[in-house]
C-alpha cells in the first residue's frame, strides 16, 4: 500500500506492508524502512511500536485529512497527491545505512560470510520478531568485512549485525 | 440545611459545584442559555431551566431573570461560581432583598473590595505593604500626569474596578502615558461601566502569590495557605501551583497573617483570596481582593484536604468554622493545568467546535474538573476554559511528573487545546527549576510549536488508522481512485 501525505508542510512518502490481522509489518517513510507493531484500543486509538519504541496515538479520519494526536501533541495529516510539491521530512534517525534489526529480535539465518561480495538489497541476515521473520538485505553493494552475530542471538536495534566495505555508489532501495 | 440551591454558572465550575451539593443532600438547579443546551452541568443538575438567548448579558448575566428562576423553583441559595455575576455586588444584594441566601461576601463587602483603591486604602491602613502608587482613581489626565513623575517609569495603569486584565496598560515613558490612560479609560468604561483609572509602579519580574481565606458569620477568618500562580497569558492564568516554590516558613506566615488582616478589616465572610506580587527580592505587596472561589481552589483543596464548596454552603446556611487554623497543614504538592480551548500555536486563540474524542486521565492523585465530553461542541459566547487537570504528590517534583503524565494520556481530539504547550510548559527546565514571574511565558514559550519529529509517527499513525481494524468485516472493493480516508470510512462498523 503506497500513501502519501502532508503534516506541517512537509511531504511523506509511505509504503506500507503492516498486516491489518497480524498488526505487524514494514513500513518505508521518504526511503527509510522501520518495522512496525500495533494494537488497538477502540475505534481510533492505537499503541504503535516503530523500531522497538513505543507511542500512543489517537486519529480521527475525515474525508481528505485526518487528526492525529501522537503523544497528546495534535497534527493535522492531510492526504495528498503524490506530485505535492512540499519538501521531503528526513529523519535524523534511520537504518538505512547500517544492517540492524528494526525492532529486539532473534537471529534465524545468516546468508554471507566474511569476505562474499554482496549487491544492494542482497538478503544477509533472517530475524524472527513477534513470530514473523524478516529478511535484513545489504543496504549498498560492497564485500562482507566482519559478521557481529551468530544464529539464535538476540539482538537490538542500533547492533550492528554485519559490517560491510563498501564499493557501490549510493543506497539502496526496495521498490 | 438548604434544600436546594440554584447554580448561577456553566461549564466545568457549575459541574464542579453540583458534585458537592448532590454529596451534601442538596437539591441542584441549573439555568442555561440557548447556547447551552447540551452543556453537562444542564445534565448533571437535578433541574435546569432556560435562562435566555445565548448573549451572556441576555442570561448568565441578567440579574431579574435569575431571580425569577430561584424563586419559581424556590431554591434558597444561589451559589455564583466564578466569572458572570459572582463579583457583582449589585447581584449579591438583589439577593438579600428576595431572601435567598448568596453564598459568598454581603454585597457591601463585594462592593467595597471590587474597588481596587479602596482596597489598597484599607491594606495600607492595616499595614500590609501596598505596590507604590495611586490612592485614588480618576480619569482627569492633569492628575495622571503629576502622579506618574511623582511614580517614576515604568509604571502600570490599573482599572479602578479592574479584573482580567481589562484597563492595564504598562507604561515605559511619559512619552506614551497619555494615550495609554485615554485608551484605559475608554476599555475600562466599556468593561466595566465606569472609565476611573490609577497608576502603580511596575514590579520587576514578580511572582503573583495568593492566600485562600474563610470567614464565617461568627467573625472567624482563618487562611488555608497560597497559590502560586504566577504562570499566566493575557494577565490570564494557565497553571497553578501549591506550595509556591519560592516561600519559605517565616515568609509564609507573615503573607497570610497580612491576607488573614485584610480579610477580618473587610468583615469578610465566605471563600475569598487576597492576592499579593512577591518581587525578587521577596518583598511582598497586597494585589487585590477575589470575593469568590477562585478557578484554582482545587489545588488548595488537594493540599489541605476540604471541599472549599462544602466549606463555603456551611458557612451560608450560618454553621460556624469547626477548624482552627492550627488544625489546617499543608501536606505535599498539587499543581492545576488549566485545559483551554483555544490554539496555543496562534497566539492562544479560542478555538470553539465539536470534541471529536476525549478520554480523561486517571490514576492516583489526578483530579479532572470537566465540563466538556465527547460529541460535545464548545460554544463561541464563553469563555474557552474547557476543564482543569489538577494532580496531587508527596513533593513538587512528583507531582510535575505526574502532571506530565497526566497531561501525556488526556485525549482532547477536534479543536486545538493548550494541553500540548502545556506538556512542554510542565516539562521545561525552566518550570522544574520553580523560577516563575508573571513574565516566564513570554521569556520562556513565545512562538510555541508543537516537536516536528513528531510528524514521522504522525505519519505513520494514520497509516495503520487506514489499515482498518483487523476484526472489522472487509466491505466490497470499490473501484476507482479512492482517498485511503474514504475507503477505510468503509472498514468502520
Amino acid at each position: 500500500m503506497k500513501l502519501y501525505f502532508q503534516i506541517q508542510g512537509m511531504g511523506y512518502e509511505i509504503s506500507s506492508s503492516i498486516d491489518p490481522n497480524s498488526r505487524v509489518g514494514e513500513i518505508e517513510v521518504n526511503g527509510v524502512r522501520y518495522l512496525a507493531s500495533f494494537l488497538q484500543r477502540g475505534p481510533k486509538e492505537y499503541v504503535i511500536e516503530l523500531n522497538g519504541s513505543r507511542f500512543r496515538a489517537f486519529v480521527e479520519r475525515f474525508p481528505d485529512k485526518a487528526m492525529v494526536l501522537v503523544n497528546g501533541y495534535p497534527y493535522e495529516v492531510e492526504s495528498k497527491a503524490p506530485s505535492s510539491k512540499a519538501p521531503k521530512y528526513s529523519p535524523q534517525v534511520g537504518y538505512k545505512e547500517e544492517l540492524t534489526p528494526l525492532m529486539p529480535s532473534l537471529v534465524v539465518k545468516i546468508l554471507k560470510k566474511e569476505g562474499d561480495l554482496v549487491k544492494g538489497g542482497e538478503p544477509l541476515i533472517v530475524v524472527s520478531a513477534m513470530k514473523m521473520e524478516y529478511t535484513l538485505k545489504a543496504p549498498y553493494g560492497g564485500r562482507v568485512k566482519k559478521v557481529n552475530t551468530r544464529v539464535g542471538a538476540k539482538v537490538n536495534p542500533g547492533d550492528i549485525l554485519v559490517e560491510i566495505e563498501r564499493t557501490e555508489e549510493g543506497g539502496w532501495k526496495e521498490s | 440545611m438548604f434544600k436546594r440551591i440554584l447554580i448561577a454558572n456553566r461549564g466545568e465550575i457549575a459541574v464542579r459545584i453540583i458534585r458537592t451539593l448532590k454529596e451534601m443532600g442538596i437539591e441542584t438547579v441549573a439555568i442555561y442559555s440557548e447556547a447551552d443546551e447540551r452543556s453537562l452541568h444542564v445534565f448533571e443538575a437535578d433541574q435546569a431551566h432556560l435562562v435566555g438567548p445565548a448573549e451572556p448579558l441576555q442570561s448568565y448575566l441578567h440579574i431579574p431573570r435569575i431571580i425569577e428562576i430561584a424563586k419559581r423553583t424556590h431554591s434558597e441559595a444561589i451559589h455564583p461560581g466564578y466569572g458572570f455575576l459572582a463579583e457583582n455586588p449589585r447581584f449579591a444584594k438583589a439577593c438579600e432583598e428576595e431572601g435567598i441566601a448568596f453564598i459568598g461576601p454581603h454585597s457591601g463587602v463585594i462592593e467595597l473590595l471590587g474597588d481596587k483603591v479602596l482596597s489598597r486604602r484599607l491594606a495600607e491602613g492595616e499595614g500590609v505593604p501596598i505596590i507604590p502608587g495611586m490612592l485614588e482613581s480618576t480619569t482627569d489626565l492633569n492628575i495622571l500626569r503629576g502622579e506618574a513623575r511623582k511614580i517614576g517609569y515604568p509604571l502600570i495603569i490599573k482599572a479602578a474596578l479592574g479584573g482580567g486584565g481589562k484597563g492595564m496598560r504598562v507604561v515605559e515613558g511619559p512619552d506614551q502615558l497619555e494615550e495609554a490612560c485615554a485608551s484605559a479609560i475608554r476599555e475600562a468604561e466599556m468593561a466595566f461601566g465606569d472609565g476611573r483609572i490609577y497608576l502603580e509602579a511596575l514590579l520587576k519580574r514578580p511572582r503573583h502569590v495568593e492566600f485562600q481565606i474563610l470567614g464565617d458569620k461568627a467573625g472567624n477568618v482563618i487562611h488555608l495557605f497560597e497559590r502560586e500562580c504566577s504562570v499566566q497569558r493575557r494577565h490570564q492564568k494557565i497553571l497553578e501551583e501549591t506550595p509556591s516554590p519560592a516561600l519559605f516558613p517565616e515568609l509564609r506566615e507573615e503573607m497570610a497573617k497580612a491576607a488573614v488582616k485584610i480579610a477580618r478589616a473587610a468583615g469578610y465572610t465566605n471563600a475569598g483570596t487576597v492576592e499579593f506580587l512577591l518581587d525578587s527580592h521577596l518583598n511582598f505587596y497586597f494585589l487585590e481582593v477575589n470575593t469568590r472561589l477562585q478557578v484554582e481552589h482545587p489545588i488548595t483543596e488537594m493540599s489541605v484536604g476540604m471541599d472549599l464548596v462544602r466549606q463555603q454552603v456551611e458557612i451560608a446556611w450560618g454553621i460556624p468554622l469547626n477548624l482552627r487554623q492550627e488544625d489546617i497543614r499543608q501536606v505535599g504538592h498539587s499543581i492545576e493545568c488549566r485545559v483551554y480551548g483555544e490554539d496555543p500555536q496562534k497566539e492562544f486563540l479560542p478555538s470553539p467546535g465539536p470534541i471529536l474524542g476525549y478520554r480523561e486521565p486517571s490514576g492516583p492523585g489526578v483530579r479532572v474538573d470537566s465540563g466538556i465530553y465527547e460529541g460535545y461542541e464548545v460554544p463561541i459566547h464563553y469563555d474557552p476554559i474547557l476543564s482543569k487537570l489538577i494532580v496531587w504528590a508527596e513533593d513538587r517534583e512528583a507531582a510535575r511528573r505526574r502532571m506530565l503524565r497526566a497531561l501525556q494520556s488526556y485525549v482532547v481530539a477536534g479543536i486545538p487545546t493548550t494541553i500540548p504547550f502545556l506538556m512542554d510548559l510542565v516539562a521545561s527546565m525552566a518550570f522544574l527549576r520553580g523560577d516563575t514571574h508573571i513574565g516566564f511565558l513570554e521569556e520562556h514559550f513565545s512562538g510555541w510549536n508543537p516537536p516536528k519529529r513528531l510528524g514521522l509517527m504522525a505519519a505513520v499513525a494514520a497509516t495503520v488508522a487506514s489499515l482498518g481494524r483487523s476484526d472489522a468485516i472487509r466491505p466490497r472493493k470499490r473501484e476507482g481512485g479512492l482517498s485511503p480516508w474514504e475507503y477505510l470510512g468503509g472498514w468502520e462498523l
